[in-house]
Formats: C-alpha cells, structure tokens, sequence
C-alpha cells in the first residue's frame, strides 16, 4: 500500500489505529537506523523511535501533504533526535563530564556493536561533530539523500548543506588519516 | 598511518557504510507492538480528555462567575438593614405625626421655623388648655392625672 492509500485509510471513520500500524511497519525499521547513527546507543534509538511515531500520531490529522510521508516523518525522527543530543549534552556539561569522551565509551563498550576497527573509528569519528552536521553528514553519506531532500528535512538552503557537509568530511577525513 | 585514506573513495566508502550496529533479536516486531500499545493508551486518553473538556470548562466558567459575584459582594456590601430600618423610621414617624404625637417628620427635619433649637417654644396658655382637655378627654381619664396646682 504506497502513502497516499495510507493516509486515505488513515482518515477512515474507524480505521486511523489500523492504518498507523501499517505506516509503522513500513518505515520503523528505517527510521530506526536513522536515529541509531545519530545517537549511537541502542536503547536511546529505541526510546527516541517511539517518541517520534507518537507525536507522528498526534499531528497526523494535521498533515497537509506539502511533503511525502517518509519525509516528514523523518524530520520528526530527526528532530526527536537533536533535542535528545541537546539534552545529553547539557546533562553531561552540568555532571561536568566531557559527552564526546562518554560517547566514545559507549560504543567501545556497546554490545550491539558488530563493527570492524575502521568501521569502530570512523564511528567515532561522525559522533566529534555537531549534532546538526552529523545529521546531515549521515543523510548524505549513508542514505545518499539529494541535498534538496536533506534541505526538506532540516529546514536548512541546499548552499548551507553543501558547506556543513564538506566541513564533516574535511573533519572525519583527518581523525581517520590520523588513526588509520 | 595510511596518509591516502579517502572515505569518499568507493573501495573504502563500501566498507564504511556497511550498518556496523546489531539490535536485539525480534526487536523491530516488539517495538511496532509497543507503539501499538501506546497509541492506544494515547486515544484513550484523549477520549477521555474530550469528554471531560467540555464539563470541565462549564464547571469553572460557573465558578468564575460565583467567585466574581462574591467578590463583589465582599468588596462593595449593600447595606439593606440600615435602609430597612430607615425607611421603617420614617414610615412610623408620619404616623406619629398625623396622629398628632409629633409636629415634624423627619423630612422637615431641617426646616428651621419648627425646629426647637432654633425657634422658640410658644406658651400654651392655661384657659386654652383646659377647654381642649374639656372637649377631647373625658372625666375618668382626667380623673386618673395626676394633676399639680
């Protein structure tokens, strides 16, 4: 069933629970991984997804179409995620701890982990950037989102995009010439 | 040190976007059902809530309403007693003085020729007084005052 037959069902006296469970199961899974790079940790990718569907739920009604469905949805996941970064990070400034160094732990100790030791760098690498040039060097680099997609999603010109997309790879390229 | 390493380039770029994360086994089965379940606690929730709004906000206005009443009252007391018990006064006091018990109401209070203060008491002169006793009261009650010489 494509988006549109989606949101058709989902305005059906009745039917909106049996249709958000269908627009779940179709993007869950990639909205997921989408998060899990950004956050890293898996139980904060789990509660994050779940945040976001419920207040996909909430607005649904209110959706006007100007964008697609997965689209939206991933501007959702990937605001959720943002303001989530943007607390961790002020809770770890406040507990004065350094939160990349903490990041950093977390994926040397993370058992849901299953990467090689470049693959382990180059994670790392991508969580020493700002939340925001994380998310667009994630969209670009593993979804190869065009940037006017990644624009849609961050609210953000294209021209801005291409600059914090090229200060991410100058930035990632030297950590790994440096540890590799 | 590989000083030639380029993510961009595509032998290295296809290792590196290999998904290096695991989850947990059934987990994305688990999570569309827990999703599933909060969704449904949320609808309950807002049922519950859209009933409830409504009365809820009859409620207050009506207590709104009650405590600016009240309010009011508190702030600007109407006297009604003293009102009463005036208007009672001066209803009595025209009684009295169409009987004749009284030569002024309270409403000629202020007219200074029946004042007492301000105009002098006329002598009442003795042979007038007695034909008015002689006219209007009989012989047992004139028998009953203690009369001095």
């Amino acid at each position: 069933m494509d988006d549109k037959d989606l949101l058709i069902l989902f305005k059906e006296e009745g039917k909106g629970n049996y249709a958000f469970n269908l627009i779940v199961e179709k993007y869950s899974e990639r909205l997921y991984w989408h998060i899990r790079k950004m956050v890293a940790s898996h139980d904060d990718a789990n509660d994050i997804l779940q945040n976001s569907f419920i207040k996909a739920w909430s607005a649904l009604p209110n959706f006007r179409e100007e964008s697609k469905l997965f689209t939206w949805l991933y501007r959702i996941a990937t605001n959720e995620s943002l303001t989530f970064l943007k607390h961790a990070k002020l809770r770890s400034f406040l507990s004065l701890s350094d939160y990349s160094k903490q990041v950093e732990n977390q994926l040397e100790a993370d058992p849901w982990f299953d990467g090689d030791n470049t693959q382990r760098i180059f994670r790392k690498a991508i969580m020493t950037l700002p939340s925001k040039q994380r998310a667009v060097f994630n969209m670009r680099y593993y979804d190869e989102m065009k940037y006017d997609e990644i624009s849609e999603v961050l609210n953000t010109s294209v021209g801005a995009l291409k600059a914090s997309y090229h200060h991410a790879f100058q930035k990632i390229q030297k950590i790994l010439k440096a540890s590799i | 040190m590989r000083t030639n390493f380029n993510i961009e380039d595509p032998s290295n770029k296809e290792h590196l976007q290999e998904n290096p994360f695991k989850v947990p086994d059934g987990y994305f089965h688990n999570v569309r059902m827990n999703i599933s379940d909060k969704i449904s606690d949320q609808n309950r929730k807002i049922n519950f809530w859209t009933i409830i709004r409504p009365q809820l906000g009859l409620v207050s206005a009506f207590a709104v309403v009650f405590l600016f009443a009240y309010t009011i009252f508190q702030i600007f007391p109407t006297d009604n007693k003293n009102e009463l018990t005036t208007t009672t006064v001066i209803s009595s006091n025209s009684i009295f003085v169409e009987e004749g018990f009284l030569n002024r109401s309270f409403i000629d209070f202020f007219y200074s020729s029946l004042d007492s203060l301000t105009t002098p008491n006329t002598e009442i002169n003795q042979d007038e007084l007695f034909n008015y006793l002689s006219e209007n009261i009989d012989l047992v009650t004139l028998s009953y005052l203690d009369v001095k010489d």
